[in-house]
């Protein structure tokens, strides 16, 4: 469908879509550190103030991931910078329940409109996405771009194909170009107790035209 | 220099009452001042909550730390303790599950969000 399959030699790009990048998990508060024969807990300001390389021992799951480097920077940088992708159900739980057409019509249009945090990815045998599939933009990993070109034959899957990948940088540049800010704004004081009524979870707060 | 000094709560920030507090500040601001430079492993400064302590114990005298401008997280006596190489795995993995236990308990959150916008 929307997803195209490069020879290995051929250079890493914004899209390419890897599995088996690592992600790292830890708690800052609670490193495993080794030390000479020992291991131990500590927190990380603790840590820091060594200032000086530590080793840690830390859990890491595989997992498919695209990478959003623009292309110009893919060739120079020494990581490479890929988003987390994963089973629509896992990105956007609520889409477990859609069984029609129209259902799935409906998320993959106006949802994606509305949600900017997922990109969303079709079935394909040819790429081994047995399910639906979606970009995480909240879960952005690292992997060594050499280690990515040496390995290409193994780790890249595919990439997406010309149109995806438009579509693909948009929805990616719009999800980090997004700010804050408190919807209720321009609605009078009327319009504004509805507002409360219906949405407040205790953090809405009026502003002096409101009361 | 207790004398001078009147006792506060160890865990909090609250400010001290003192009694010349100009003075003491400038006292304990030198002390801080040459422990940052020369020996942080003195015993007045106690450093798992950001006070100073007189007494040396984690209740009594004390100022907060953030009087001497000095980093409040360095704990010279802060227990590391030391776990065995199966608890370090065994808690490098629990901090992964949890940490994607946490990952889909948000996307569960703003799904409901998502769902009761779609409502409307």
């Amino acid at each position: 469908m929307i997803y195209e399959f490069p020879r290995p030699d051929e250079p890493i790009c914004q899209g390419d879509i890897f599995h088996y990048i690592p992600r790292i998990e830890f708690d800052l508060g609670k490193l495993p550190v080794i030390e000479g024969e020992k291991i131990l807990n500590k927190d990380w300001i603790n840590v820091s103030k060594i200032n000086s390389p530590v080793t840690i021992l830390v859990a890491a799951r595989p997992v498919e991931a695209i990478v959003i480097n623009q292309n110009c920077d893919v060739v120079r940088t020494n990581d490479i910078a890929l988003c987390e992708i994963s089973s629509m159900e896992n990105v956007i739980p609520y889409s477990r329940d859609t069984k029609t057409p129209k259902g799935w019509m409906s998320i993959i249009t106006k949802h994606s409109r509305e949600n900017l945090k997922w990109f969303y990815l079709p079935i394909d045998s040819t790429i081994h996405f047995n399910n639906r599939m979606a970009v995480d933009f909240r879960s952005v990993l690292h992997a060594s771009r050499i280690y990515l070109e040496k390995n290409l034959g193994q780790l890249r899957i595919g990439r997406l194909n010309k149109i995806a990948v438009e579509h693909f940088r948009e929805r990616l540049s719009e999800y980090f170009r997004r700010y804050p800010y408190d919807e209720w704004y321009p609605l009078n004081k009327v319009e504004f107790e509805e507002y409360r009524k219906d949405k407040d979870k205790g953090d809405t707060k009026p502003f002096p035209y409101q009361t | 220099m207790s004398m001078d000094l009147v006792k506060t709560k160890s865990t909090t920030y609250d400010a001290p009452i003192l009694q010349d507090s100009a003075r003491l500040i400038n006292l304990y601001a030198g002390y801080g001042k040459a422990l940052s430079t020369q020996n942080r492993t003195c015993p007045l400064i106690f450093t798992d909550t950001p006070t100073l302590n007189v007494s040396g114990t984690s209740s009594g005298w004390v100022m907060p730390w953030e009087y001497f401008n000095l980093p409040f997280s360095i704990k010279p006596f802060a227990k590391e303790p030391a776990i065995s190489l199966a608890q370090a795995r065994n808690l490098a993995i629990v901090v992964l599950l949890e940490a994607e236990k946490r990952r889909q308990e948000e996307s569960e959150r703003e799904a409901r969000f998502w769902v009761n916008l779609d409502g409307e």
